[in-house]
């Protein structure tokens, strides 16, 4: 009920306010087509919502425009693109010296985005519509699309990435499911410790072939790692990247000690290896997914509903014990990819609005109902896509618990090059002190602002 | 006389014009513009600052070092070194084997190891990468736990040799089809007349064949030389110039640092060494072959 009286007040303040000199001349004028470009990337099964939502924003506020005799009409062209996120960047950024950038982008990189001159920003709109649209979204969500003071975009996606394990290996290991929860609670209120040495009785039993396995690649993931050892790589304070020595040498020195045991293999396998081994119950731990992984395990790697139900297990990445001794806790990280609208936008208003229409709680649950990723709005767990799912009733808390990864234009490339080390560490061909090193050099030479922590 | 010029000038700017203008337009103009970049500080936004010498300065390590440009010499050198004298070496020893024997099981022998040639690159790669894989699924190691052996990891292991030994079988396809079609030009005579003198297979190679393929291996080492030290596509498919920089050659440190670290000044300044490298090292090739003499006629010595 609350969504429709949203919904109303939202469409007449639209009429109101955008569309009323539009419609004194309705009868008399011809119907103008504005032509919207969005650049999204997809058409993926996973991402293919950020785009449809868009074609279905058009039509409802179409509707509406119709039917309050507008003669103004939002056509959406839609150029897809499979590029990974890097490459789709790399053709965002042609397309715009070109001049030819899309009204609407779906981008991750906020800051290099907002420095650059290349996005509007949009904390007039969110403000003007926070009331009827915006209230509802999760609070934490706002963090993940905020640099140096303002709103860059609007979050359209969350995947709250986390340590899925299988429960299944516990009870061949003897564990009561009682013991189980006690050990990994879902709040993640154990330890890293703890995960490990399970892991590791895991491999030593031979019940798996891997006991931890993490991505083959930075991603979010890797962030969320580098917190479970009070690694931040960024200071809120002065909006600068930090290096903690001390922090990075221990994270180096977990992998080294985690492959010397055999739990963790010296070369990362692939995502079809990952995915694989555990959903056949060959991968006792990957670090390397998220909430909504499981409808990719269904889909590619058959597993079965029942097997997601009873037999695995996910909590949050959680904290050494050092560090929760300091109070640290668990933590899910998800990076928050954004609708942006840029700056060769000619309607960059209209691209507001429908950018709007595309994050109602509507758009999310079809979002949600397909990718099995948690709503990041609130309306939406009401809606009967979402009431009626329980995998969704059941895992939406974690998008509200999620840290976004930092905004800065850096932040990637310096996650990368801490993964470069990870995997060399890993190898064996470079001890956690060299690699620590290395960072270091490669931190002063490109971070200049950067804070080095002993 | 005017006449006389326009006569010349046409037709070989008809025949000439054509190609030079596909090299200016596809070396010369990406070589000045990656010269240019070389001097900015553009990333992937194409926004740009002059910086002078700063990329060059921190390439050759004056100030701010760049930590693993010795390292990538260190695998250049020792990439090129082991993969130039297997490929010449087991080129001359296929086309020689395949030759002496007979002329329809020598073909077909040729047509197996000329495959990695016709092949896309992209599965030439993924076909190491994937025979090498460190897990189950691996091809070697599919085998070995056929046999209950333990998985190894051979990219971890061998890196080195394993991209060397990828590059050298491409390499190796093509040093053999020219000394095949060379040892194809020596005279029979020649051949016949040492076995006639009860020359050994081994004296016959040793004696005969190898001192007339003076030229086209020297033509093959120049063009594997050339070829090796800027190659990186098999590595990058095979490794990715892992783990932890263990293969990560020049090309391949200039590709990475253009396209995937997206610092596309330093990428050009790491290229335009490269450039340079190439064109001091065509200079020395030419100066030590001799340019008239690797082009010209009689290139089998008999």
């Amino acid at each position: 009920m609350k969504s429709l009286l949203c919904r109303l007040s939202l469409i007449g303040l639209i009429l109101v306010l955008v569309l009323g000199p539009a419609v004194a001349f309705a009868q008399e004028a011809q119907i103008e087509t504005i032509t919207l470009k969005a650049f999204v990337i997809g058409p993926g099964p996973v991402p293919i919502t950020k785009a449809t939502n868009l074609e279905l924003a058009a039509e409802q506020l179409n509707k509406i425009l119709e039917d309050s005799g507008a003669n103004v009409r939002v056509e959406v062209n839609l150029e897809y693109s499979e590029l990974k996120w890097g490459p789709f960047a790399e053709k965002f950024y042609l397309d715009f010296a070109a001049g030819k950038a899309a009204d609407i982008v779906t981008m991750r990189e906020t800051g290099e985005l907002a420095e650059g001159g290349f996005i509007v920003p949009m904390d007039e709109h969110v403000k003007a519509f926070w009331d009827m649209h915006y209230v509802d979204f999760y609070a934490n969500l706002w963090g993940g699309a905020t640099f140096e003071g303002k709103i860059w975009g609007i979050p359209h996606d969350v995947a709250p990435a986390g340590v899925w394990y299988r429960k299944d290996v516990l009870r061949a290991l003897g564990y009561t499911d009682e013991e189980i929860a006690g050990l990994l609670p879902a709040n993640g209120d154990t330890t890293l410790e703890i995960l490990a040495r399970l892991a590791k009785e895991a491999v030593d039993a031979g019940l798996v072939e891997y006991g931890i396995l993490h991505r083959p690649s930075k991603g979010s993931n890797t962030y969320a790692r580098l917190l479970e050892f009070g690694v931040d790589c960024y200071n809120p304070e002065t909006g600068n990247l930090e290096l903690d020595k001390s922090s990075l040498l221990a994270f180096y020195q977990w992998h080294k000690e985690m492959v010397d045991q055999g739990v963790i293999p010296p070369e990362p396998p692939g995502w079809s290896t990952i995915h694989g081994t555990f959903a056949e119950g060959k991968t006792f731990v990957t670090m390397a997914s998220h909430v909504g992984t499981p409808a990719e395990w269904k889909a590619k790697y058959g597993l079965s509903d029942a097997a997601v139900e009873n037999d695995l297990g996910f909590l949050p990445f959680p904290p050494t014990e050092e560090v929760k001794a300091t109070g640290g806790e668990a933590v899910s990280v998800s990076d928050i990819p954004l609708y942006f609208v840029t700056t060769q936008s000619e309607h960059p208003e209209l691209a507001m609005l429908l950018i709007m229409f595309a994050t109602f709680a509507e758009p999310c649950a079809l979002h949600s109902s397909h990718t099995a990723r948690p709503p990041y709005r609130w309306a939406a767990l009401y809606h009967p896509l979402v009431v009626e799912d329980s995998y969704l009733q059941r895992t939406a808390p974690s998008a509200r618990a999620v840290v976004p990864v930092p905004i800065h234009p850096q932040i990637w490339s310096f996650v990368e090059r801490i993964f470069e080390g990870i995997k060399g560490v890993e190898a064996g061909v470079v001890s956690p002190e060299q690699a620590l090193d290395d960072l270091v050099a490669w931190f002063q030479a490109e971070v200049p602002d950067g804070e080095i922590i002993p | 006389m005017r006449r006389t010029i326009t006569s010349k000038v046409v037709p070989l700017a008809s025949f000439m014009g054509p190609s030079l203008s596909l090299i200016l337009l596809f070396y010369f103009v990406p070589v000045v513009l990656t010269l240019l970049i070389a001097f900015t500080d553009m990333g992937r936004t194409l926004q740009w600052h002059f910086i002078g010498l700063y990329n060059f300065a921190r390439l050759f390590g004056v100030g701010i070092r760049d930590p693993f440009i010795l390292k990538i010499i260190t695998n250049t050198l020792i990439y090129v070194a082991g993969a130039l004298p297997v490929t010449i070496l087991g080129g001359l020893l296929l086309s020689i084997l395949s030759m002496r024997m007979h002329r329809g099981a020598g073909l077909f022998f040729r047509t197996v190891f000329f495959i990695p040639r016709v092949i896309p690159p992209v599965v030439w790669g993924f076909l190491w990468a994937w025979s090498f894989e460190g897990t189950r699924y691996g091809l070697f190691n599919a085998i070995r736990g056929a046999w209950g052996l333990p998985v190894v990891y051979w990219l971890i292991r061998y890196p080195m040799l394993i991209v060397i030994l990828a590059n050298a079988f491409l390499g190796i396809s093509l040093a053999m089809l020219v000394f095949s079609s060379a040892i194809a030009s020596i005279p029979r005579d020649f051949t016949r007349a040492a076995e006639v003198d009860g020359a050994s297979e081994w004296q016959i190679a040793r004696y005969v064949i190898v001192p007339a393929l003076k030229w086209p291996i020297l033509t093959m080492t120049a063009w594997h030389l050339m070829s090796f030290i800027n190659s990186y596509v098999y590595i990058m498919l095979i490794t990715g110039g892992g783990p932890y920089y263990a293969t990560e050659v020049w090309g391949l440190y200039g590709y990475h640092v253009a396209f995937s670290q997206y610092r596309y000044g330093y990428g050009s300044s790491v290229m335009t060494v490269l450039v340079v490298v190439n064109m001091l090292l065509l200079v020395a090739l030419v100066k030590a072959f001799g340019m008239r003499r690797m082009l010209g006629r009689g290139k089998i010595e008999v």
